[in-house]
């Protein structure tokens, strides 16, 4: 048997863990996006806050909260970018900010999937921008700074376009909920829950639009059933969000 | 606005304006939970966010604030669990005493659609047997929650629950979206009040499924995915474009004048 030379084995392990990130982030037998992500995988401590702001001032920990605005700036920066992208895709084309040419398949904009991406699109964008205006508003330079994303668009189905963006939604819409217990004021507790229904919202109208369109007899439920988990929206940590969601993030 | 591409220049700012800045949060902070003088009072704070400062809950119970909060959610849910019930016996051509069952698959449409498309009723047939299920299960849950606590869950109202549902599937999704749009904004208007954010999570869990029951209702009857901003509501965000950017909120106030129709 062969002994594995120990830079082989670091690289085995590096593509092992890319191509389950892929896996688990796809949750689709997709090709990967050409573009070298972020390696490793952003964690929520790679989110930028303000320590300078964590003042021994008592139940005062605006800090923690910039880190978890700077969160879901984001995910909200990510996902305007793959409405951006998933518009291209699904209708005229065009090119994507990594440079990348994106084949149109020309569907028309009366289509219930292209409608509702051209509705969604501009309230991911003002997710945002109030997050990004927020946390400058606060103290100039506080906002991360944008990412650019590769999501390999340019190869998805029409259908793999629509499963796609209802995996992220759903994911964007956990994310919310499991940031909640890391703010430390309730400052931002309201206008965070007012961005994260809207997510829910669009998460069931873009799995409503599935149902129609591609899932015939066996349409998936658009909320969560009364013997899921009490009929209640599920949690995810930033952590495992941020996983998910850097193999897509450009380096 | 900001050009995403460009990083912002290191603002050189005073201590004393950051100190002040952080002293309006903490202001801000403090002094939430005092209820204020308007039913639909909110406190705009550093011009980002409008907060709900109204913590008064007429006539719910509770040791302590984040209690009130539970048995508020609980008064609610358990108003909509059982319009839910009702509006789905109507629909389905049962009394509207039936009890709920574990199981309603063998529960069919028949009433007039109200002129909904047959595939769009059959949707929003489905819906109501999915749902009425749900609102049960979130009454069951937080009934559950508050005794866990060593509270006690408040009781549903004596004489009942009723609501004016007309004679076909249409109208009594119409009321049904009111009671779903109000929950939304019920839970937004007191998030705020509970005192620890696992609570907060827990409550948000159920306020999520609300929107987009609010959503997939709002499908079926032809309207807009939503929220759309309604009379009375009031803005999380000082600053919004678009209405349909984000969720409103309404005092706990508000919303227990507007379902006292519904308390039979």
């Amino acid at each position: 048997m062969n002994e594995i030379h120990n830079a082989e084995r670091r690289t085995l392990i590096k593509n092992a863990a890319t191509a389950t990130a892929g896996m688990l982030a796809g949750g689709l037998l997709t090709a990967m996006p050409a573009h070298a992500a972020v390696s490793p995988p952003l964690t929520f401590k790679d989110i930028p806050t303000a320590p300078i702001l964590n003042l021994p001032f008592k139940g005062l920990k605006v800090g923690a909260d910039v880190r978890v605005l700077n969160y879901g700036l984001a995910l909200e920066d990510l996902e305007s970018d793959l409405y951006v992208q998933a518009l291209q895709r699904l209708t005229t084309g065009g090119v994507n900010k990594v440079g990348k040419t994106i084949p149109g398949l020309g569907i028309s904009e009366m289509q219930p999937d292209v409608a509702y991406v051209r509705e969604f699109a501009p309230v991911e964008a003002a997710h945002r921008d109030f997050l990004r205006n927020s946390l400058e508003s606060l103290f100039s330079g506080l906002a991360i700074k944008p990412f650019k994303y590769d999501f390999g668009i340019e190869t998805k189905s029409r259908e793999e376009v629509l499963a796609f963006l209802i995996d992220v939604e759903m994911t964007g819409t956990m994310a919310y909920l499991g940031a909640i217990p890391y703010l430390r004021t309730n400052f931002f507790t309201t206008a965070a829950a007012a961005l994260q229904g809207t997510e829910a919202r669009h998460t069931t109208a873009l799995t409503i639009v599935q149902n129609r369109l591609f899932n015939g007899d066996n349409p998936k439920p658009v909320a969560p059933l009364a013997s899921n988990n009490n009929g209640r929206d599920g949690t995810l940590e930033p952590d495992f969000v941020l996983a998910k969601v850097s193999p897509f993030i450009v380096k | 606005m900001m050009d995403l591409e460009k990083p912002a220049a290191p603002e050189t700012v005073s201590r004393r304006t950051l100190l002040a800045r952080l002293a309006a949060i903490g202001a801000g902070a403090a002094a939430l939970g005092m209820p204020g003088p308007a039913l639909a009072s909110g406190r705009p704070l550093l011009e980002i966010v409008n907060i709900p400062d109204n913590g008064s809950f007429p006539g719910i119970p509770g040791r302590n604030k984040t209690e009130v909060v539970l048995n508020y959610a609980l008064t609610l849910e358990t108003l909509e669990a059982d319009l839910y019930r009702q509006a789905l016996n109507l629909a389905a051509g049962k009394p509207l005493t039936t009890p709920l069952p574990a199981d309603v698959s063998s529960y069919a449409l028949s009433i007039d659609r109200g002129g909904l498309f047959p595939a769009t009723a059959a949707i929003g047939f489905r819906y109501l047997q999915e749902f009425a299920a749900v609102e049960a299960a979130h009454r069951d849950f937080l009934r559950a929650a508050i005794s866990a606590g060593g509270g006690t869950p408040v009781e549903p109202n004596p004489g009942g629950y009723k609501a004016d549902f007309g004679s076909n599937l249409k109208s009594i999704l119409t009321v049904i979206r009111t009671v779903e749009e109000t929950g939304v904004r019920a839970y937004l208007g007191a998030a705020q009040f509970i005192g620890d954010k696992k609570t907060t999570q827990t409550a948000a869990t159920i306020y999520s499924t609300e929107a987009r029951h609010s959503a997939a209702i709002n499908y079926v009857l032809g309207l807009d995915t939503g929220p759309e901003k309604q009379r009375t509501d009031s803005q999380a965000l000082v600053k919004q474009k678009g209405e349909n950017n984000a969720e409103y909120w309404l005092t706990p106030e508000q919303v227990l004048r507007a379902v006292t129709p519904f308390l039979a």
